[in-house]
């Protein structure tokens, strides 16, 4: 059972069953007995009326006279209302008008003891209060009777079904009732954890980066100890950068200077070639270690990010490095373009892009973004003689370079495809319709 | 030319000075950040190599301490650190150009020409007046496509003085962007270097190139316009 709520509403509804099946059992056996206690009391009375009126003469016979009966039921036959009177051996000495029949008793009670019992004389039932009780005359002769008295218990029973059903009926209602509510209980009990849900997708759709608003005692830590892990995501990352940049000036600046020494006249050619080519293979590896490390990757939280100032940016600093040529940088993206990337991947990827398209184009570099369903479409031009027709698989292969004479690492293609593969991302080298270099890049923008 | 070198690795800083100082630079240099910050706000310069990882004040603080003080000499980052974020950064606060280590020593001999020369309105390597033609890639001088020979100290005037062109440059000028902080100095040299540029420029005496201005200074006549900033030359490497 993997619901909160389902666990919760099993539980009460197990709960509640046996609670209502426990009260419905008790009520019913306090009841029922308390109507057997009044059922008791009622015919002890009659009896109490009839040994009242009854009188014995002094050869044994039992007296009691039909109009000096207490209940008129006892006089009409079949009435429902019984009484009668056994003698010791359990022969009947009177018996009531009413009474068409004898009534079998299985025991008689002792002398001066009451003894209340159902009877199930042929399908019918009778509760009777029997009492056993000595006479003595006035001639001193001693008589033992039991006086019988018996109601018929159909009208009884009848009442007590009715009763019953009206329990079981109220029961089932309020239980029924009592489980909608507790339905109504979860769902209001259980709202933060849904709020919660929401808030976490929302961290992952938007540009919060916290989980935002106040949650009951319970959940509180559990949002503050994911706060603090989205928090530590992000530092770790940060560090783990910070690392990888360290490590590269501390090499650098080594390389540089060995590099330089490359260049010394007292060395010969022979000597100083081998020393560039690895100096430079060096710092291939390194630079595309590190680029491929410092690519963050698709995140599951990161926040979308506005292009069209990525991309301004460059613009401005690449017409900087380019201005011994005047090459013109420009941007047509419009403000709402935003995709989910790492400021610092766009920036390598468009940098990396954009400083190809000048270097091997000629003045004019063009860059275009739109969203289209859900994807972000990238295109670089250049003015330049564009791509050679084998060329294209092929520039997308780490160090290689279709114009080898132009400086540059020969990683630019390269490491920009990495950063577009590490997103889901395709790219494709193209010609535009000037002739020159197109590089299309689909990125997933969600 | 006057060139401040701030980067901490000595050996690194060594290199690249005694390659400026081939290249004709009068060249100041520091590890420390906050020195280098009191020369780049102190002295006379015409180009600054600055390395972003530094102790105490970072490249960057200094960049932005120059800029900040209304001085627009061009600077060249000098950085380990080659993603675009971190280039961007360091052109965004206010340097003209970046090189990354490690560097071919030409490259980085280009990049600080070119530099240079744009700064003073050139966009070509090759810096001319009348038939005086100063080539800052070959540090070669040409007067009427005939080969020159200068001294450094000799070519260091010449260039100064055709990168001002037109303008009056005075011996104290000339003095510090010739010369080193810690250098001997004496001014009355200059008026033997330009005595003996003139002799070396213009042998018979009948164009004479540059004029003296008493107790102003030296002019070099303006022979050329200088181009616009926007020329078509390419990057030099």
């Amino acid at each position: 059972m993997n619901s909160l709520r389902a666990r919760l509403l099993a539980a009460t509804a197990v709960l509640l069953l046996a609670f209502i099946v426990l009260t419905g059992v008790a009520l019913e056996t306090a009841v029922s007995e308390r109507a057997d206690q009044a059922e008791h009391d009622r015919l002890q009375g009659l009896s109490y009326a009839l040994l009242g009126n009854a009188e014995i003469t002094d050869d044994g016979n039992f007296k009691l006279a039909p109009r000096v009966l207490p209940e008129a039921d006892l006089t009409r036959p079949d009435s429902g209302l019984y009484a009668l009177v056994l003698d010791a051996e359990g022969n009947t000495v009177w018996r009531s008008p009413s009474l068409l029949d004898s009534i079998e008793l299985d025991s008689l009670p002792a002398v001066g003891e009451w003894q209340f019992m159902r009877v199930y004389p042929k399908n019918a039932t009778l509760i009777t209060l029997s009492f056993g009780f000595r006479w003595v005359t006035e001639a001193g002769k001693d008589y033992r009777y039991t006086l019988v008295v018996a109601e018929d218990a159909r009208p009884f029973a009848k009442q007590m079904k009715r009763f019953r059903g009206v329990l079981w009926a109220l029961l089932s209602a309020s239980a029924l009732a009592l489980l909608i509510v507790e339905l109504l209980i979860l769902r209001w009990g259980l709202s933060p954890l849904r709020r919660l849900a929401r808030n976490l997708a929302t961290v992952q759709s938007h540009e919060n980066r916290r989980i935002e608003g106040h949650y009951p005692d319970e959940i509180q830590p559990l949002v503050s100890n994911l706060n603090t892990m989205l928090a530590n995501d992000e530092a770790r990352l940060v560090r783990y950068r910070n690392a990888l940049g360290d490590l590269a000036h501390s090499l650098k600046t080594p390389m540089a200077v060995l590099r330089n020494l490359a260049e010394d006249e007292h060395l010969s050619e022979s000597q100083r070639k081998p020393l560039r080519n690895q100096l430079a293979q060096m710092n291939d590896i390194l630079d595309y270690q590190l680029q491929k490390a410092a690519a963050a990757g698709k995140r599951s939280l990161a926040a979308p990010l506005a292009i069209a100032p990525v991309a301004e940016k460059l613009a401005r600093a690449l017409t900087k490095v380019y201005a011994e040529q005047g090459t013109r940088f420009q941007v047509h993206i419009a403000g709402q373009v935003r995709a989910r990337i790492d400021e610092g991947d766009l920036t390598e990827l468009l940098g990396t892009l954009m400083d190809n398209a000048a270097k091997y184009g000629d003045g004019e570099v063009d860059v275009r973004a739109e969203i289209r369903d859900d994807q972000l479409y990238l295109e670089i031009d250049d003015n330049g003689h564009g791509f050679g027709i084998e060329a294209t698989e092929h520039l997308l292969e780490r160090g290689v370079r279709a114009d080898t004479s132009r400086e540059g690492q020969g990683l630019g293609l390269a490491v920009a495809a990495e950063i577009v593969h590490s997103y889901t991302g395709t790219m494709s080298l193209t010609r535009c319709e000037a002739g020159g270099a197109r590089v299309q890049i689909a990125l997933p923008a969600e | 030319m006057r060139a401040l070198v701030i980067e901490d690795d000595v050996d690194l800083r060594e290199q690249v000075c005694a390659q400026l100082r081939r290249d004709g630079f009068a060249v100041d240099a520091t590890g420390e950040g906050e020195e280098g910050l009191f020369f780049a706000r102190e002295y006379p310069i015409d180009i600054a190599i600055i390395d972003l990882g530094l102790p105490g004040p970072t490249g960057l603080d200094i960049i932005h301490e120059v800029r900040e003080a209304g001085l627009d000499y061009p600077i060249l980052i000098l950085t380990a650190r080659s993603r675009w974020q971190d280039k961007v950064e360091g052109l965004e606060s206010g340097a003209d150009d970046y090189v990354v280590k490690p560097f071919q020593p030409e490259e980085l001999t280009a990049r600080i020409q070119a530099l240079v020369r744009r700064s003073r309105g050139w966009s070509q390597p090759k810096l001319e007046s009348g038939d005086i033609v100063l080539d800052t890639a070959r540090q070669e001088v040409l007067v009427a496509g005939e080969s020159v020979e200068l001294t450094a100290y000799e070519y260091r005037v010449l260039e100064h003085l055709m990168l001002h062109a037109g303008e009056v440059v005075s011996k104290t000028a000339l003095t510090e962007h010739i010369y080193e902080e810690n250098a001997e100095r004496d001014s009355n040299v200059i008026e033997v270097f330009v005595r003996r540029l003139r002799a070396k420029l213009d042998p018979e005496g009948t164009r004479k190139p540059i004029e003296t201005l008493r107790g102003r200074g030296y002019r070099l006549v303006r022979g050329l316009t200088p181009d616009s900033d926007t020329g078509t030359g390419t990057r030099g490497s």
